[in-house]
């Protein structure tokens, strides 16, 4: 840093009006003649009136995007989830529960035949939460967590590290021979599918495991899916779409939407092709070489 | 002020400020629900007359924090911000924020980080960050020559090291 710091060091451009009174300006919450000053320095900036201008534009365009009332529905979903995990991690603070990593590790790429070999095998949807109540689901979430959400239904993922259990971030990295687990949250009674799409170009179901209608969910305790999974050497990354809809679907039909999204160089972030209605929401986990297993 | 109206208000400003800093929309949508969620707590917030500088300070806040988790999108942080904060001043100031700014995001506390954001990005003057961020304009030039001591001496140390490299290779 130049020890002769003018008073606009840094700025990409000393004469452009920072946003904050730019946005202090639109809102009307400036002093009227330190608003009439930033008018004057739009007037004379290239492109300046337009900036001003370009929020309202911006303004309706969120609004459009993310309407108040999904707003306020999201905030308070938030902020219910912030008071679950504070609760558990006072729980977590008093007692030290055991993970209860249900059934034994797949190799992610041969999950489909595994499940349907298993003829017994409960509805993940019926099955209590590998960790109790669905709120224990985040009860180890430590630092940045993330849900993956269509707004009807969330997808979680939960990561296994020697006895601990971690919730894992969206991006987060992850190495072959790992155990992942499942999980979703369904806020409002619809149908739900999840699928997953490797960098290899293999595509895995995983809910429902069976039959080609999406499983119906009902507003209610979150759920973990009763199996881990092995993560197996698949290189680039570990896609899980959930897909969920007011409506039944097909759940064939958004296997062979996965099918077609991987063989494409954008598989990693394209949108699936969807029955209408229909909504969805991917969780992302970037392969890293595998120095070592975390198992 | 109820959250839907302070949504209305103030939504889109919080939402293009996180926009701007994560490059990303899906991102900054997500990071405004954050940074509502911790305003709704906030009686501050709420009672304010005008409450865009607390706001704008508590969304940039959000960010750097997001950012400096590296987890959302670590090519953000060692990509786009990093360099359109290292494209200001002179390539003496380049060269300098760069490196300035990689560890701010690791060590300082988050109030430094926005005031150097605020300052080296956004190119606001000490007063006006003065004002957003609620100290006065000696105290905001006082972290930032701070913090231009601490990376003398950390540039120092780096340069200590690299010569012992140097020597012992």
């Amino acid at each position: 840093m130049s020890s002769s710091s003018p008073e606009k060091a840094g700025a990409s451009n000393p004469d452009r009006v920072p946003d904050l009174l730019l946005e202090q300006v639109h809102l009307g919450e400036l002093p009227e003649r330190q608003a009439d000053e930033v008018r004057t320095r739009l007037d004379v900036e290239p492109g300046g009136p337009a900036r001003l201008a370009a929020l309202a534009t911006g303004d309706k365009a969120l609004f459009d995007r993310v309407p108040p009332a999904q707003f306020i529905a999201e905030v308070q979903r938030r902020q219910h989830l912030a008071a679950v995990q504070q609760q558990q991690q006072q729980q977590q603070q008093q007692s030290t529960p055991k993970w209860g990593w249900l059934a034994g590790p797949m190799v992610l790429a041969t999950a489909v035949l595994l499940f349907v070999a298993r003829p017994d095998g409960p509805s993940p949807s019926h099955v209590e939460p590998a960790l109790g109540p669905a709120t224990t689901m985040t009860e180890r979430a430590k630092g940045h967590v993330s849900t993956a959400t269509t707004g009807a239904v969330d997808l979680w993922l939960f990561r296994k590290r020697g006895d601990a259990v971690e919730r894992m971030a969206q991006g987060a990295e992850a190495r072959s021979g790992q155990r992942v687990q499942l999980g979703y949250h369904a806020h409002r009674t619809g149908y739900v599918a999840i699928v997953s799409m490797d960098g290899r170009g293999a595509v895995t179901r995983h809910l429902p495991v069976e039959g080609a209608a999406a499983l119906k969910v009902s507003a209610g305790p979150g759920v973990m899916l009763d199996h881990s999974y092995e993560l197996d050497d698949a290189p680039a990354y570990e896609r899980f779409i959930l897909v969920s809809s007011t409506a039944p679907f097909s759940v064939t039909d958004i296997e062979r939407a996965a099918k077609a999204l991987s063989g494409r160089k954008d598989g990693r972030s394209a949108t699936l092709s969807l029955p209408s209605g229909a909504m969805q929401t991917s969780f992302l986990l970037t392969k890293v070489a595998s120095g070592r297993h975390d198992r | 002020m109820d959250p839907e109206a302070l949504y209305r208000r103030y939504g889109p400003m919080v939402y293009r400020r996180c926009r701007r800093l994560l490059g990303n929309e899906e991102a900054a949508v997500d990071a405004m629900h954050d940074v509502f969620v911790k305003v709704i707590t906030r009686k501050d917030v709420l009672t304010a007359d005008a409450p865009s500088s607390l706001l704008y300070r508590m969304a940039t806040n959000t960010c750097l924090n997001q950012l400096r988790s590296k987890r959302r999108r670590p090519e953000v942080l060692d990509g786009e911000l990093i360099l359109r904060i290292a494209v200001t001043g002179d390539a003496e100031d380049r060269t300098a924020a760069r490196s300035m700014l990689s560890r701010l995001f690791r060590k300082e506390q988050e109030s430094t980080q926005t005031i150097a954001v605020m300052h080296l990005l956004d190119g606001m003057t000490h007063q006006e960050v003065a004002d957003a961020v609620g100290m006065s304009v000696s105290g905001v030039r006082k972290r930032l020559r701070v913090l231009r001591a601490r990376l003398k001496t950390m540039e120092s140390e780096d340069s200590a090291e690299h010569a012992s490299h140097r020597r012992t290779s």
